[in-house]
């Protein structure tokens, strides 16, 4: 063992120690990407960016061959159709709601929000098992900043911008357990939180439900309403529900309604009006 | 072609491999999952470099390497910064002084490198109490088989490199 420990293996070591010490107290410390991620970001956005422009269009290049394009086409037109009218019914439950509270509240009446998209390319996905977040074409040279939320072209939420360099920027999914978002159920208005899982099967739970809330699978779960995410964005829909660990409330799991399996484009709320 | 130059061209072609590991893992395979599980495939390429290199120029290769993956923002990287760099060079050291140059040792370094990487990361999760799937155990082993299964393809790869690198077999 002479052999092995000589003196470039223990500087090595050394270095190796000393750098893995100054990652973990600068990750703890920092909020947001560091000084040296920025850099590293920079660097590798290019690559990510070709690398991932490369996949999309080998993906294309398969879909060409193996699937038919009027289905692929009549698919598309189909999901927006059903985005449409889920969006339709789903204002409309909320517009009786909100017609009753109106009322009662004499009349007063709320501003739509108005949003200012920017989009963006997905470039890359995290590597582990224990985080679910993907990188953007697009940083802070674009106007993108930590703390915007990030949605699908059919208005459904996919996560939120977590880390930012100049020409990416990181997403935190929906998925991620760390996220969670204050939600409502559209059709009857019950609050909770939603928040991400590792369920196998990719599932989002709403906890802090109400012990009297009546849920129905299928029902759609939308945003409340926050400092980061506008009102009434379509997070998922209701698949199993049941009573917490504590007892005292409810809790429901959630289909989300983004396909983050797929997801090749993101839109950025920059701005709204709450 | 002069040693030096032979020395540059091996080594750039090395990282120019990190980079296509870096680029695989993320945009390509960061989004897809293998019986839920996704790929670790920097543990397996450091490990091939540092049984075709020995274990001094591997060790520093992969703290190199594991640097710029914490850099780019993978979760666990301060784990990968100590321990890839230790696993790489205790693989490139056993091979050297003790086996042949060959497929089955560079198998083995790969799988001490994911062991100590990967098992670390997810003890560290398990002590600091950070929300883990139930069967959290079982997709650490999947994914450890799953890469190991990568390690030929590298062992070609750094195999090329390495000659591309010593065209005259010096």
């Amino acid at each position: 063992m002479k052999k092995f420990f000589s003196g470039r293996v223990k500087m090595i070591l050394a270095a190796a120690m000393s750098l893995a010490i100054l990652f973990a107290v600068v990750g703890v410390i920092s909020d947001g990407a560091t000084l040296g991620q920025q850099i590293t970001g920079l660097v590798l956005s290019p690559f990510r960016s070709a690398t991932a422009a490369v996949v999309r269009q080998v993906e294309q290049f398969y879909d060409y061959l193996f699937r038919y394009d009027a289905l692929e086409a009549e698919n598309e037109l189909l999901k927006q159709r059903v985005a449409e009218l889920e969006e339709d019914a789903r204002d409309v439950a909320q517009y009786e709601r909100e017609n009753e509270y109106l009322t009662a509240l004499l009349g007063l009446q709320e501003d739509h929000p108005d949003f200012t998209f920017r989009s963006a390319y997905v470039t890359s996905w995290e590597s582990s098992n224990w985080k679910t977040a993907c990188t953007i074409s697009r940083g802070t040279e674009s106007g993108i900043t930590e703390g915007m939320c990030a949605v699908t072209a059919y208005g459904q939420v996919v996560g939120m911008v977590t880390e930012t360099g100049p020409t990416w920027a990181t997403v935190t999914t929906i998925l991620d357990p760390s996220m969670e978002i204050s939600a409502s159920i559209a059709a009857s208005g019950y609050t909770g939180v939603v928040q991400g899982s590792y369920d196998k099967d990719g599932t989002l739970r709403m906890n802090y439900l109400a012990s009297g809330a009546v849920l129905k699978n299928n029902d759609q779960v939308v945003t409340t309403g926050s400092t980061f995410y506008p009102k009434n964005l379509l997070l998922g829909y209701i698949s199993d529900a049941g009573h917490d660990e504590t007892g005292v409330g409810k809790f429901a799991k959630l289909t989300p309604a983004a396909d983050l399996g797929d997801l090749e484009q993101v839109f950025l709320i920059a701005d709204y009006q709450s | 072609m002069t040693q030096r130059q032979r020395n540059l061209l091996r080594w750039s072609l090395y990282s120019a491999g990190f980079l296509l590991v870096l680029l695989l893992s993320t945009s390509v395979l960061g989004n897809r999952t293998f019986l839920g599980t996704k790929l670790s495939l920097l543990p397996v390429y450091a490990a091939c470099v540092a049984c075709r290199e020995g274990h001094e120029q591997g060790g520093l290769f992969a703290l190199i390497t594991a640097a710029f993956w914490a850099l780019s923002g993978a979760s666990g990287g301060a784990v990968f910064v100590f321990l890839l760099p230790l696993g790489s060079m205790v693989a490139g050291y056993i091979t050297s002084a003790y086996v042949t140059r060959s497929l089955m040792p560079a198998v083995g370094g790969s799988l001490l490198n994911l062991v100590l990487c990967e098992g670390a990361v997810y003890v560290q999760r398990l002590f600091l109490g950070y929300p883990m799937p139930a069967d959290a155990s079982r997709l650490v082993l999947l994914q450890i088989g799953f890469s190991l299964l990568t390690t030929p393809l590298f062992w070609w790869l750094t195999g090329k490199i390495a000659k591309a690198g010593d065209p005259l077999g010096t």
